[in-house]
Formats: structure tokens, C-alpha cells, sequence
């Protein structure tokens, strides 16, 4: 690799030109595209549901970390075995400054983070062209690019301890297979998600305890392949303290992150709410004040909807709430999901939901049975069709339940929401034409 | 007195050093291990779709992946000079001996592991499919990162490859598709005659 032989002291003014053609001629430049097809593979092919919520257009990407991270620690063993064999061979010798891993992680975290970024801001060119409210805090990206630099510092560090060749293919099936495990719940899932969903809408956001720990994690990893060595070293004293100055927060990161904290926290912009509209009226958090008018659209129309049939006693207020927070229990509440809801639309069947099943009557204690949640569904389904807010669905029961009379139906809603709203499932009626 | 080493060291000696010359022997031992080690650790599995109850990634992703890195390995080992003037082998014939091997190895583990025989061909298959994507890779790019198509291979058809419109496996992640699959067959068979073809008669590399 050109560029890579240095000798101490280097200044480090010099390290922006000699990084920049670490990164330039890394071999690794030539896997750009198979990094980009990952990343393309894995932002796009779950669809789009992001679009439009900046929070969850940062996170989306971050779940191809655990993809790319491993194949990445796999790219550093190979490149680190490659240039240690051939340095070997022409008998030049590294740096024992430490900057020997360097010049192979520039160029294996470089254009790892360039796809990385490519592909963040593809996304955020998506749903910057839809327009969406407020601006995107990127923040959360960090520890994603750290993670990345972790898994590239790991493979160094693997690949100098044990200079084979079948160590790289080893190193990027392993972690591969630890990812399957980490989904499967058998290790700490926090040690590997950097992403995937802050759940803004819902109003909660990463614990930031649980994103230090992850920052100590990757970083405590990309160091100790510049600390770690294999060998009869130069300053093996500093080494070995440096090492235990990395090691030490890493194992404590790591301890701290496998007994499993929370992570995710109700945000701040969480206990103010902004409410809009009339009958009902509609009360989210302040920072999705956005997502209120659609979603009081929806409410709205769903209540003419029951009172066209002739319910009465119906809520004159929703208000959005942080699921497992205390709510106020005089108010009927709700959740936004991430994708339910865009400026201009919301998605009928999740508002129906709460409609016609009262959150507040939810417990361990005093859960639906099976039943009358698929009857409360089917209520559900009649009042988006009812409301005009979507078309009929597929569903037999819809069918035989419209061809009973309108006053069967009606007395059907009325008892129907009655129930719910007084917590009793169990008197939710059969619907009319349907059979039990 | 002059010291003598024990009788066992040169033993030991010479079948280290009969292993490290013999990558097909390595192969054998190491897949081995490792087929016996994954059938015993049950508990350690995740479902791939196409038999939820019964098929799980270690067995039907990770034993082949494994296979076929070594398959790669053993193109651009620092022995594979040496090898080359000790015993002359084309790159196909080792592909060969390596997917009779992964027969071999699975037969051997499945009942150690108590794993249904019924799945065994989607596992010869997808050993199949992947050595021949590094021999071909190994041949046409480069033989030391020959390992990389098949672990990414393995890991785009477990991790996307299973969001196929009715749940199952779409048509490209052969590796998660159920041996019965027609289309996940015939790709099989053509992708390995391709390489067959292409590593007889194409140009060589690092052979």
C-alpha cells in the first residue's frame, strides 16, 4: 500500500495528505459499490415508511450497521494479514509508533463511512422531498459511525493477533452469526443496534446513557487496535497502560449494556401537549404538532361516523401518550406509531383502533378477551368504511354484517362502544348477521 | 547425554504439518468440528423460513458459508505454491472434493445434532452454491477476499432474501428457499456448470 511506511515523528500536519492517500489507494476503495448495493439493499427494501419523519430517516440506515459491520471487521483482518504478509516479504519495516493500523483502518472505515453517508443522505433526500416539519438532528448518527469504526478496529485487532488468512472469513462469520443470535435475544441486542427506530413520534428517544456506553464500545474497540500488540514492542509499558485505559471502559460499556437498559426514554417535548379541533378534540405532543391536524381529521370523522349511528356519550378529547407513562385517566389516550401519520394524512385503521378500544381499560388485570377484540376490530372496520376514510376491506364479517338492517347495526355500535368505554369486554355484543 | 525429543512431538509435528500441507484435510477436520459443535449448541439458533420448526441458520447457512471461506482459503493459502509443486490440482477438482466433503460432513452431523435428514439437500445445495461463488470469484477477481461473496451472499439472503411477498423467501436468496423450490434448483445447477465451465476453461489466477 503506498504511503503506509512512516517513521516517527510524524507531524501532524503531514497525517491530513498521508491519511488522504491512506484512503485514496486502500484496496478497499474498489468495494465501494458492494457497500453501496448493501446499503441500498437494506434502506430500501423494508419500503419507505420513513419518509417524512426526519428522526426516523436518520435512524433508518443505522440497522445496516449490523450488516456492514461485521463484513467491515472481515475487510480490516484481510487487509491487515495482506499488508503484514507483504511487508514481511519486502522486509520493510512499520512504525512501531502505533500508526501502522491506521493506515489500513483509514481506508476500511473511509470508504465504509462514505457509502454509510451516501446512503444517509439518500435518505434524507427522500423525505426532505416530501416536505416534512422541522429540521433533522443528526446526532444520532454518531454512534452509528462509531460502530463501524469499532468493527474495523476489532478486525485489525484480530487480524494482528492471529496474521492467518482464514482469519478474516472467520472474523465476518462469527459476527455475523452473533448478529442472528443478537435478534434471536440469546446476547445483549445493545452491543450491536445502534438504529432502527428513535420511536420520535411515539415520544420517546435514545437513553443517552445507553448511547454513551454504545460510543464507549465502538471507540474502546477502534483504539485497542492501536493499543493491543503481537510481540516484542517499542514502549511496551505505554502499550499496556494504554490498553487497560481502553479495555477497562470498554468491558464496563459492555457489562452495563448486556443486563439490558432501557433504551429508549420519554422525551421532554413529551409532557407539553398542543391540542386542536373540536369533537374531538386532539391533543399531541409538542413536537408533533404537525401529525395534529390529520389525526383530528380522522377522529373527527370517525365520531360523525358513531354519531350518524347514534352513540352519544363519546369522547370530547384524545390525547396522545408515551406508552408505559402515566397517563391522566379521565382522558381517552392514544400512541402514533412511526409511518402512521405524514402532514397530510393519517392512517385510519390505528386511529380507529383507539377509537373504539379505550387504552384505559388495558391491563394485566383486565385485558379484552379474543373476542370481543376481533368484534371491537370489526366496529373498527365499520366506522373507517362508514367515515369514508377508506375502502371496505376484504373481510366476510363486514360483509355479512352490512347486510343486516341499519337499526340492528346501530344498536350494535351504540352497545359496542359502550362497552368498551366502560371497560367491559366481555358485554361487547355480537355483531348483527355475524356468526359468534 | 544428548536430549531427545519425546516420540509424540515429532508426531505431533508431522500431523500439523500434514494438516497445514493438506488444506482438504484442514477442511475436513475443521468442518467437522464445527458441524458436531453447532449440533450440539441447539439452543443457538435462529429460523430461516423455509422449515420455521426445524431449519435453523446454523446448520443451513453457517456450515455452508464456513465450507465455502475455506473453499477460498485454500486458493490463496501461502502453502498454495508448495501445494501446487507437491501435488498438482486444478481449481474445480478441489471445489469438487470440497462439496463431496460438506455431503460427508452433513451426514454426518445431522444425527449428532438430531436435525431431520429430510433438509439435507437444501444443505448440500447451499454448500454447492456458495463454494462455486468463491471458486468463481477466486478465479476472476481475487483469491484471498474470495471468502467475502459468500459470507455476503449468506448474509443478504438471510437478513433480506426472507421478506418475500407471502412471508417466504423471494426468488434470488437461494440459500433460504427449500430444496423442493424448482427455480432455487435450476439456478443451483446452471450457476455451478457456469463455474465449472469458466474455471476448466477460463482464464487462471492464483491457482
Amino acid at each position: 500500500m503506498r504511503g503506509s511506511g512512516l517513521a516517527w515523528p510524524v507531524r501532524w500536519r503531514d497525517l491530513v495528505p498521508i491519511g488522504a492517500r491512506w484512503f485514496w489507494w486502500s484496496p478497499v476503495r474498489y468495494f465501494l459499490p458492494v457497500f453501496l448495493g448493501i446499503e441500498s439493499a437494506l434502506v430500501l427494501d423494508r419500503g419507505m415508511p420513513w419518509r417524512g419523519e426526519w428522526a426516523w430517516t436518520v435512524d433508518w440506515p443505522g440497522s445496516n450497521v449490523v450488516i456492514l459491520g461485521p463484513l467491515l471487521a472481515g475487510l480490516a483482518v484481510w487487509r491487515t494479514v495482506s499488508v503484514r504478509a507483504g511487508l514481511s516479504d519486502s522486509g520493510e519495516v512499520m512504525s512501531p509508533s502505533g500508526l501502522a493500523p491506521l493506515a489500513e483502518l483509514v481506508g476500511v472505515i473511509g470508504w465504509a463511512w462514505l457509502a454509510h453517508g451516501i446512503a444517509i443522505i439518500t435518505a434524507l433526500s427522500l423525505t426532505w422531498s416530501v416536505h416534512p416539519d422541522g429540521v433533522p438532528d443528526l446526532l444520532p448518527l454518531l454512534p452509528q459511525f462509531v460502530h463501524l469504526a469499532g468493527y474495523a478496529g476489532l478486525g485489525a485487532l484480530l487480524g494482528a493477533l492471529v496474521p492467518q488468512p482464514l482469519m478474516a472469513p472467520l472474523t465476518a462469520i462469527t459476527l455475523l452469526f452473533a448478529v442472528t443470535q443478537f435478534s434471536a435475544g440469546h446476547f445483549p441486542a445493545l452491543w450491536v443496534y445502534v438504529g432502527g427506530a428513535t420511536s420520535s413520534l411515539v415520544g420517546l428517544s435514545y437513553n443517552p446513557q445507553v448511547v454513551l456506553a454504545q460510543l464507549v464500545l465502538g471507540g474502546g474497540l477502534f483504539l485497542l487496535a492501536f493499543v493491543v500488540r503481537r510481540g516484542p514492542v517499542d514502549g511496551l509499558r505505554v502499550l499496556r497502560s494504554a490498553a487497560i485505559a481502553c479495555g477497562v471502559p470498554l468491558a464496563v460499556a459492555a457489562l452495563w449494556l448486556a443486563e439490558g437498559p432501557d433504551q429508549y426514554v420519554p422525551v421532554a417535548s413529551a409532557l407539553e401537549q398542543s391540542c386542536m379541533g373540536e369533537a374531538p378534540t386532539v391533543c399531541v405532543f409538542e413536537a408533533n404538532r404537525w401529525a395534529g391536524p390529520p389525526l383530528q381529521h380522522v377522529f373527527h370523522a370517525l365520531a360523525q361516523a358513531a354519531r350518524a349511528e347514534g352513540a352519544a356519550d363519546l369522547p370530547a378529547r384524545f390525547e396522545q401518550s408515551v406508552p408505559g407513562q402515566p397517563t391522566d385517566p379521565a382522558v381517552p389516550t392514544f400512541v402514533i406509531n412511526s409511518g402512521s401519520v405524514t402532514t397530510t394524512r393519517a392512517d385510519p385503521w390505528q386511529a380507529a383502533h383507539y377509537f373504539v378500544l379505550d387504552r384505559r381499560c388495558l391491563s394485566a388485570d383486565a385485558s379484552p378477551p379474543g373476542v370481543s377484540i376481533g368484534r371491537l376490530q370489526l366496529l373498527a372496520e365499520y366506522l373507517v368504511m362508514k367515515a369514508g376514510l377508506a375502502d371496505a376491506v376484504p373481510d366476510p364479517r363486514l360483509s355479512d354484517l352490512m347486510r343486516s338492517s341499519p337499526a340492528h347495526r346501530a344498536a350494535w355500535v351504540v352497545a359496542a362502544l359502550e362497552a368498551s368505554r366502560q371497560c367491559r369486554f366481555a358485554d361487547v355484543p355480537t355483531p348483527p348477521g355475524v356468526t359468534p | 547425554m544428548s536430549e531427545r525429543p519425546h516420540w509424540w512431538s515429532g508426531s505431533v509435528r508431522g500431523v500439523l504439518l500434514f494438516v497445514r500441507t493438506r488444506r482438504l484435510v484442514a477442511v475436513l477436520v475443521a468442518t467437522v468440528s464445527l458441524s458436531l459443535l453447532l449440533g450440539w449448541v441447539r439452543d443457538l439458533t435462529v429460523a430461516v423460513p423455509f422449515a420455521p420448526d426445524t431449519t435453523t441458520v446454523d446448520l443451513y447457512l453457517l456450515t455452508p458459508v464456513f465450507v465455502a471461506a475455506l473453499a477460498g482459503a485454500t486458493l490463496g493459502a501461502p502453502l498454495a505454491a508448495w501445494e501446487q509443486l507437491a501435488q498438482h490440482r486444478m481449481v474445480w477438482l478441489r471445489g469438487l472434493h470440497l462439496a463431496v466433503l460438506l455431503v460427508a460432513v452433513v451426514v454426518m452431523a445431522l444425527p449428532v445434532g438430531g436435525k431431520p435428514l429430510g433438509e439435507l439437500p437444501a444443505v448440500v445445495r447451499n454448500g454447492m452454491v456458495l463454494v462455486a461463488v468463491v471458486l468463481v470469484w477466486g478465479v476472476l477477481i481475487e483469491a484471498t477476499i474470495a471468502w467475502l461473496t459468500a459470507v455476503l451472499f449468506a448474509a443478504l439472503c438471510f437478513f433480506v432474501g426472507k421478506g418475500g411477498a407471502d412471508g417466504g423467501a423471494r426468488g434470488w436468496a437461494l440459500l433460504v428457499r427449500g430444496f423442493d423450490a424448482p427455480t432455487a434448483a435450476s439456478a443451483t445447477v446452471l450457476f455451478m456448470v457456469a463455474a465449472a465451465i469458466y474455471i476448466r476453461w477460463g482464464p487462471q489466477r492464483d491457482t
